[in-house]
């Protein structure tokens, strides 16, 4: 048991200092566990749509319509949902209008957990680009 | 609050009722007092001397809260959420800079300022 709880103690920094964003929630999307990425990521994304940013559901659909009807039609106990799809997101935020490029995973765990992936790969987009042009 | 939060030494900040991050103009933590080290899990010793927005809270550094002090003078409060060692925690944010300081300012408290 000691040896689970240190193991678990380990893995955390991994959690906390990944460069993906990972969201565990419950059915109806209300976040349970959150590491900072995600909080970057989200927070502007909530904001935008004048939400709390509690829910990863409510405010990834505001974006990304389909997913709420990928997650309800998705019958299975457990599975992968969504399998790094692409996604781009327009929002403004001050003056400015923002396109970003979300990739997003999502995985039912058990009925009543779910785990959020997500990053914003435009910049890597833009690399790998200027990458294809040099070649 | 800046007039305030410049005269009171880094010991001092302690006694505040909310969470205060004291920042160079870099963005390296100068002063970390104990009520934000209660809200955030990370204790001051390890805040001490490391960038702010990409080692201690890495979940601000967006468009929302660290781009903000890109601007030479900054007021504003925010509703957020924090986390890094800590459960994600609903916050108000209050960020502050002057250009007559040499340190910039990060608020943090479970309730609005007032």
């Amino acid at each position: 048991m000691m040896d689970a709880q240190l193991h678990l103690q380990k893995l955390l920094p991994i959690f906390h200092h990944s460069p993906l964003a990972m969201v565990e929630a419950n059915a109806e999307g209300k976040i349970r566990q959150v590491n900072p990425k995600a909080v970057q990521l989200m927070m502007p994304l909530a904001t935008y749509l004048d939400l709390p940013g509690t829910n990863i559901i409510d405010t990834l659909s505001g974006f990304i319509p389909a997913i709420r009807g990928a997650i309800a039609d998705f019958y299975f106990d457990s599975g992968l949902i969504i399998d790094q799809e692409p996604y781009i997101i327009h929002f403004a935020y001050g003056q400015s209008l923002i396109e970003r490029h979300f990739s997003l995973t999502i995985e039912k765990i058990t009925p009543d957990s779910l785990l959020f992936f997500f990053d914003d790969v435009t910049d890597f987009l833009v690399k790998a680009d200027a990458l294809r042009h040099r070649s | 609050m800046l007039a305030w939060l410049e005269s009171q030494t880094d010991d001092q900040f302690d006694e505040a009722p909310f969470g205060i991050v004291r920042m160079t103009r870099d963005g390296i933590v100068a002063a970390y007092c104990k009520s934000e080290s209660h809200i955030t899990g990370i204790s001051q010793e390890y805040a001490l001397g490391k960038y702010y927005f990409t080692q201690i809270a890495p979940c601000a550094n967006n468009m929302m809260v660290a781009s903000k002090y890109a601007q030479p003078e900054l007021d504003e409060e925010l509703d957020y959420i924090l986390t890094y060692v800590c459960e994600p925690v609903k916050v108000r944010l209050r960020l502050l800079k002057s250009p007559d300081s040499r340190f910039q300012y990060f608020l943090v408290d479970r309730k609005s300022f007032s």
